[in-house]
């Protein structure tokens, strides 16, 4: 027998996974508006609307998702803090040129 | 001692492929191929990895990314239902399932319409 999945404390992680299915179900409907707005006229059109949400969510849904994935494959500690400090790292940078590029719109 | 924060399995683990678990991998797949393709979006939208829109500027790659993200959006639904609903009462995986591929394709076919016009 071998450890293998690394499961925290037993009440952690619910926030995570609600915001996961919300964050999911709100990326749904502005990306599908995003897609279509931008094939169709070219023009920004709605997606100025959902933007903010497009950036804020899809960002957080990104990144939670990487870090459920590393939930269930990494259950070294050492790994498992540099994993999830690059993704910080990456969510923050990324987050605020996202937010840059919006405000300059 | 065992560590109590950690469940222990046998070394080798064999996996029953079945519906749910096609469905679960390519949910996997898919979504990390989207989150990759957000991150250097966002990245060349802003001017850092300018590369990036003459690579996914291609109507084949536009086509992809949509398909991918219909896949990953109707069963990622899917999972919500699964969630909060009635979604995982038995014998339903793969209508679901079915139903998941169904909308991927109608909406991959209208979005691609648009693309090659």
């Amino acid at each position: 027998m071998k450890p293998y999945k690394f499961m925290g404390s037993s009440d952690s992680g619910v926030f995570e996974w609600l915001m996961q299915r919300i964050s999911g179900v709100i990326m749904i409907v502005v990306i599908f508006i995003h897609f279509f707005s931008m094939i169709s006229t070219g023009a920004w059109g709605l997606q100025k609307i959902v933007l903010g949400p497009l950036f804020i969510f899809g960002v957080f849904h990104t990144m939670n998702g990487f870090k459920m994935i590393t939930d269930d494959y990494v259950s070294n500690s050492t790994w498992r803090a540099i994993l999830l400090g690059i993704y910080w790292i990456v969510g923050l940078t990324v987050g605020f040129l996202a937010l840059s590029v919006a405000s300059m719109m | 001692m065992p560590r109590r924060d950690l469940v222990t399995y046998p070394k080798k683990v064999s996996y029953r492929k079945h519906t749910g678990m096609v469905a679960w991998l390519l949910h996997r797949i898919t979504g990390v191929i989207i989150g990759l393709y957000l991150i250097f979006h966002i990245l060349a939208k802003s001017g850092v990895a300018g590369w990036f829109t003459s690579l996914t500027a291609n109507p084949v790659a536009r086509i992809l990314v949509l398909v991918l993200f219909a896949y990953h959006a109707f069963n990622g639904f899917r999972i919500v239902l699964i969630d909060f609903s009635s979604g995982a009462e038995e014998g339903m995986f793969s209508k679901q399932f079915m139903v998941v591929i169904f909308l991927t394709v109608i909406v991959s076919v209208l979005g691609a319409i648009p693309i090659f016009s």
